[in-house]
């Protein structure tokens, strides 16, 4: 896996409502799960672009943490 | 209103028709459970209960569902809010009936829903706000975080009241994130609460507040604290705000390496911060660290807190002895919640809670009470609204395991609105709160916004009770 950026991105499973707004921002990192819910796969975009996913979660549910 | 008509005028076909085989004929065969209170984790019960085909009723004492993401929620977090599309659908669905603005204990008594249901669930959160227990805390102008997030939020109970903010300076005392949502509301220009739902009333107190200092003490260290980085990080983007860090000099010692993630990354907004030179904003918050009040002062209202500096020694905090005043016109606690008891059930002081197995309230003769807790009543007050998903799931395990060996309840589930009917409660069903949701998005129309709350409780009640004599179907507005 190529690494593009330096950063840990987690999915709260429990906090997780389904809205898929990080799902349309940055696809590439996060994916729906079978039970609707987000769940982040290896860092793909640019930092900013997953940092603005994880801001616009209306759960906060999404933490950036650097690796 | 009239009775239970009206609520089937908005559920799918095949719904309708069950419903009305089990009133006729089936009505005690069917499993039922009633849910008391609407919030987070009384929703996410029902909707636990709902996907294992029990037949659920959610009853309120507000006219509306969704408890504190109504108004817990802050107005300048609507992103959060929308977590209501997720709620409703457990009513939209016609999974489960709302019957709101009924009081467990005032319009019903336990007894009266044992008889109509196999099992209750209690979901009515923490109502109260914890007291600080220090001399003056109950003088005019000492306030508790929920009446003041009530007020700003619409709440009718605090309709025609709004918190003094004509003295220059306030006490926020707190170090969750329910201290920061109160302090970001005060602060923040009026003029950009605009565009949210709060409702014109409480705009226009904000807009005539007097409010330019803005003290939150913090009980212990700026690494100790609860709160989320990202709400921390907001205080610092508020229009005409400046944020003013009293560390005494503490947070450039403090070794980032053996912090936790979250107490780093709120390490590195204060040193941000502290580093800030004032820009001479209209109004300032100034975060007061290793600070507790110790005493309220004032004659008929609220003039000052006496506040004493504290310590970590050997990882325990301490008192010091060193005592400051702080001018303020209003002190606001947000150090967290208590609950009500519940008559007939036990209580655990302590805690806040109904003690609990899993959800299963136990009583003292050990038998099953077919009373269970759900959420924050279960629990305590912690965790987000999520938190109560599992917490939710938990509690409807246990009744599920139960259910099979409960006693059929007396009389049928429909039975319950003829009684509240014939108690002259006027309660307000699914399509009711459609109304009053509709009722809303007008006002919110007329200041361009989504939605403007209205606190009036006989205003809601209205615009309810109108709901029953259109035939229009009525859908719960996308935004």
């Amino acid at each position: 896996m190529v690494k593009v950026n330096n950063i840990r991105v987690h999915v709260d499973d429990e906090q997780c409502f389904g809205y898929a707004r990080c799902v349309q921002i940055a696809p590439g990192t996060f994916s729906l799960n079978s039970d609707g819910n987000s769940v982040a796969g290896p860092p793909s975009e640019a930092e900013e672009v997953i940092r603005e996913a994880a801001w616009a979660c209306p759960m906060q549910a999404i933490t950036i943490t650097d690796d | 209103m009239t009775d239970s008509a009206p609520q089937h005028t908005t559920l799918p076909k095949v719904r309708r028709a069950e419903t009305y085989r089990l009133d006729e004929h089936m009505s005690n065969e069917a499993y039922r459970v009633v849910v008391v209170g609407a919030g987070p984790a009384g929703i996410q019960s029902a909707q636990a209960l709902a996907a294992a085909r029990i037949e659920v009723d959610v009853i309120d004492t507000l006219p509306t569902p969704y408890g504190l993401v109504r108004y817990g929620v802050a107005p300048d977090h609507q992103n959060m809010k929308s977590c209501m599309k997720v709620l409703q659908r457990v009513f939209s669905e016609g999974a489960a009936g709302f019957i709101g603005n009924v009081e467990l204990g005032r319009d019903l008594s336990l007894t009266d829903l044992l008889e109509h249901y196999h099992a209750v669930v209690l979901s009515m959160g923490s109502p109260l706000d914890r007291a600080l227990g220090v001399p003056g805390e109950n003088l005019a102008g000492s306030l508790g975080s929920r009446e003041v997030a009530s007020w700003y939020s619409g709440h009718p109970d605090l309709h025609g009241w709004a918190p003094p903010l004509d003295a220059p300076s306030a006490v926020v005392v707190g170090a969750g994130n329910v201290a920061l949502d109160v302090t970001r509301v005060l602060a923040q220009p009026a003029a950009c609460l605009r565009d949210t739902d709060v409702p014109e009333d409480v705009l226009q107190s904000l807009e005539a507040s007097q409010l330019r200092d803005l003290h939150l003490l913090i009980r212990r260290g700026p690494t100790q604290t609860r709160f989320s980085p990202a709400e921390l990080e907001e205080l610092g983007a508020l229009r005409d705000v400046d944020v003013v860090v009293h560390d005494d000099g503490e947070l450039e010692l403090i070794n980032e390496a053996q912090l936790e993630r979250v107490q780093a990354q709120n390490l590195q907004t204060l040193r941000k911060w502290s580093r800030n030179s004032a820009t001479l904003a209209p109004r300032r918050i100034h975060l007061h660290f290793f600070r507790r009040p110790v005493r309220i002062h004032g004659d008929s209202r609220v003039t000052a807190v006496m506040v004493e500096r504290t310590a970590l020694i050997d990882g325990r905090l301490a008192n010091t002895g060193h005592i400051e005043a702080i001018d303020a016109g209003l002190v606001i606690r947000a150090i967290g919640y208590d609950a009500n008891p519940i008559a007939g059930l036990p209580f655990a002081a302590e805690t806040g809670t109904l003690p609990n197995d899993r959800g299963r309230v136990l009583v003292p003769t050990g038998e099953l009470s077919r009373v269970y807790v759900a959420g924050w009543l279960k629990r305590g007050p912690n965790g987000r609204i999520g938190t109560n998903r599992s917490d939710a799931q938990e509690t409807v395990t246990a009744l599920l395991e139960d259910l099979p060996g409960l006693p059929h309840p007396s009389r049928p589930r429909t039975n319950l609105r003829a009684l509240l009917h014939d108690r002259g409660v006027e309660f307000v069903d699914y399509p009711g709160w459609l109304a009053i949701d509709a009722l809303e998005r007008r006002l919110g129309a007329d200041r361009g916004t989504a939605r403007v709350k209205t606190g009036r409780r006989s205003r809601m009640l209205k615009a309810a009770a109108n709901s029953g004599v259109q035939d229009s179907p009525k859908v719960e507005g996308a935004s």
